[in-house]
């Protein structure tokens, strides 16, 4: 049975008029027990694999998918319920032969890693209809956990983006995706929209053989998710405002367009499946300002897992005068706005680079040269000091270079929503 | 089910806050909002029905949770004050007055504002408005804290330092604040452009760093903050007998202004 636990990080004090709430609640599973196996209901796994023409350009990459996916089928507990698709100019099954999912067990890996074997490539790549053809797949089985990799190496280029987006909107909710690009000829923003929806992630295989030990990683952290479908509930007082909730640690991302309205007072954000892990929330909440001295609850955030709460940290606001409490700003919440901050910074200034606009792309990759030193993200700052030379980090000065590959710009771009943790002081 | 009556009126399942409003529940009601509180400090209205917030026999403090007499001014476990919401004091060796109050004679401690050419030309050239001319200016500490800025009606910000001319100062800039023990430190109160501290009588030299923000630095007599375009606020100790003389800017050979 998982356990969770809520610790709640803030300066509750704030000065006559104020309004403004911040904390970081931080999150933390143990014990969530293994994909399938918790009794909440069955697992399903789904790999997606492009096998378009360009993925014989060169034919390492098409050679690797298949080892990673022999991998993948080897990480995949028996008795899940699983698939294999090939995206081409539609979606075709690999295995099972007939649309539809098998429980995995040693015949059916076996037997699956043959066909695997067997895959060869040729056609477009149509990303939205593999999306449609992988929701279809799951639901035809009434798994409780749904779960899908998904590995191109193109970018959507015969559908328009409005059919891309309705297929995204039509497989939320219905199953997580993680996706995988391989080479440099995909599009960050593509996937991260699908990754984003899908509460998955997003990242760059810079090399064919780099993509085995990723999928090997993926699979084994989906199948060590014991806790099918969490959601953050946040209650704020009437007349009061949600600014936004937004996931910090591991990655940065806003839930805030996720929120599920279950009362006037009461949101909830669906966090999709948990394993032992933490993660980190920052809520900012516009409250009724109150007389100095009073004190207000100003947010409950809760964990919910089948309507159950398991957890629960409660933000308060308490109004003074006295400025060396009401000036104080908690170090976590100060830490985790540079990081939204400096993913921000990149994939702007990353566009406005592909732009032209090389003043903005100055301005923009110097800010997140800056928050990256001063937040101690020393992968980012090495992703960045590829992109541009970093003169002089404590002021953000810095100098666009005239030559940069692609794939490092690619990795800067989906690398940017990865945080580093806030040192910790002990929780009050 | 049990419902419980928040300090509002609005009933709630939950018993420690309200389910509507978030007021605790099972705690006095807010204070009357006519109370003071632009006067930090102010003496404490001497009706003591301006607390009205008993319920029952006691008061509980909203800072540290004790039981207090209804009619009580402070608390007597912590000495939050009722009346002002403000925080337990710390030990003050003065008595805390109204920043506006005038204290005749002199004060312990004097700050000397001052145009210093040596940081226009480190900080300020990029500001593009000329340096003003070199002027200072000794102002008297009194209390505890002296909020540098610029003063702001809209936002009721008085800082005690009012640079109003200096277009890199933030409107609440910095505040130097006194500890209990007397000892002087600069805060940053998370300034546009950082706020530097030279807290001995070395001369301004590159490459200076912002102090942190939020980050008392220690700043004893004859210590400097740098602030804005062209802006120097040294702290000067009156109680330091003559023989040390009180001006602690150092001699700026480079400075022809």
């Amino acid at each position: 049975m998982a356990t969770y636990t809520a610790d709640v990080f803030q300066n509750e004090f704030l000065p006559d008029g104020s309004a403004e709430v911040h904390a970081v609640v931080t999150v933390a599973c143990t014990g969530a027990g293994q994909a399938g196996q918790s009794g909440a209901g069955d697992a399903a796994e789904i790999i997606l694999i492009d096998t378009s023409g360009s993925m014989d350009m060169p034919s390492a990459k098409m050679i690797a998918a298949r080892r990673a996916a022999h991998v993948a089928l080897d990480e995949i507990h028996d008795g899940t319920l699983f698939a294999v698709v090939a995206g081409n100019t539609g979606a075709q099954m690999i295995y099972p032969l007939q649309p539809s999912m098998v429980r995995m067990d040693a015949a059916h890996r076996t037997a699956a890693q043959q066909y695997v074997a067997a895959v060869r490539s040729g056609g477009a790549t149509t990303i939205g209809r593999w999306l449609d053809t992988v929701r279809e797949l799951f639901n035809t089985v009434p798994a409780a956990q749904r779960h899908a990799i998904l590995l191109t190496d193109g970018k959507q280029e015969h559908e328009t983006p409005a059919e891309l987006d309705r297929a995204i909107a039509a497989a939320t909710g219905v199953f997580q995706c993680d996706c995988r690009g391989v080479g440099e000829n995909w599009v960050v923003d593509q996937l991260r929209k699908i990754s984003n929806a899908l509460l998955g992630t997003v990242d760059l295989i810079a090399t064919p053989d780099q993509m085995e030990a990723d999928f090997e990683a993926i699979i084994k952290r989906s199948m060590s998710r014991g806790v099918a479908d969490a959601r953050l509930r946040v209650w704020a007082p009437a007349g009061s405002e949600v600014i936004f909730v937004r996931q910090v640690a591991p990655t940065v991302e806003d839930l805030s367009d996720r929120a599920v309205q279950m009362s006037p007072l009461i949101r909830e954000y669906p966090t999709g499946s948990w394993a032992d892990e933490s993660r980190d929330y920052h809520v900012a909440v516009r409250v009724p300002p109150a007389p100095v001295g009073s004190e207000r609850l100003a947010a409950r955030v809760e964990m919910v897992v089948n309507d159950q709460v398991m957890a629960k940290g409660l933000v308060r606001a308490v109004w003074s005068v006295d400025t060396d409490l009401t000036t104080r700003i908690n170090p976590a919440v100060a830490h985790y706005t540079g990081q939204a901050e400096l993913a921000d910074a990149i994939q702007q200034g990353l566009a406005a680079r592909k732009e032209g606009d090389e003043r903005t792309a100055t301005v923009l990759l110097g800010k997140a040269a800056k928050i990256a030193h001063d937040g101690g993200n020393e992968a980012t700052t090495r992703l960045l000091s590829k992109v541009v030379d970093i003169e002089d980090p404590d002021t953000g000065t810095v100098r666009l270079k005239r030559e940069v590959a692609t794939l490092d710009e690619m990795a800067l771009d989906t690398s940017s929503t990865k945080t580093v943790r806030v040192r910790r002081e002990e929780p009050k | 089910m049990t419902t419980y009556t928040c300090p509002e009126g609005h009933q709630s399942a939950d018993p420690e806050w309200c389910d509507t409003c978030g007021s605790p529940i099972g705690s006095p009601p807010p204070f009357p909002s006519t109370m003071p509180t632009a006067t930090v400090g102010a003496a404490p209205s001497p009706s003591p029905t301006t607390t009205g917030a008993a319920t029952g026999s006691t008061l509980a403090c909203s800072h540290c949770g004790a039981a207090n007499e209804p009619d009580a001014l402070f608390c007597e476990s912590c000495g939050f004050d009722f009346t002002t919401g403000q925080a337990p004091p710390v030990r003050t060796p003065v008595a805390p007055l109204p920043a506006t109050a005038v204290q005749s004679g002199p004060t312990d401690f004097s700050v000397t504002v001052s145009v210093d050419a040596t940081w226009y030309q480190l900080q300020g050239v990029d500001s593009n408005e000329p340096c003003p001319p070199a002027s200072s200016i000794t102002l008297p500490v009194h209390g505890t804290t002296v909020l540098i800025g610029r003063t702001s009606t809209e936002r009721a910000v008085i800082p005690e330092v009012a640079l109003n001319d200096d277009p890199g100062v933030s409107r609440r800039h910095a505040q130097l604040v006194q500890a209990p023990d007397g000892a002087w430190s600069a805060v940053d109160l998370g300034s546009m452009n950082g706020s530097y501290v030279i807290a001995d009588g070395a001369p301004l030299t590159e490459p200076l760093l912002p102090i942190e923000v939020g980050e008392p630095v220690p700043l004893p007599a004859g210590g400097r903050v740098y602030v804005g375009a062209w802006s120097c606020i040294a702290l000067i100790d009156n109680r330091v007998p003559p023989a040390n003389p009180t001006a602690p800017l150092p001699p700026d050979p480079g400075a022809t202004t």
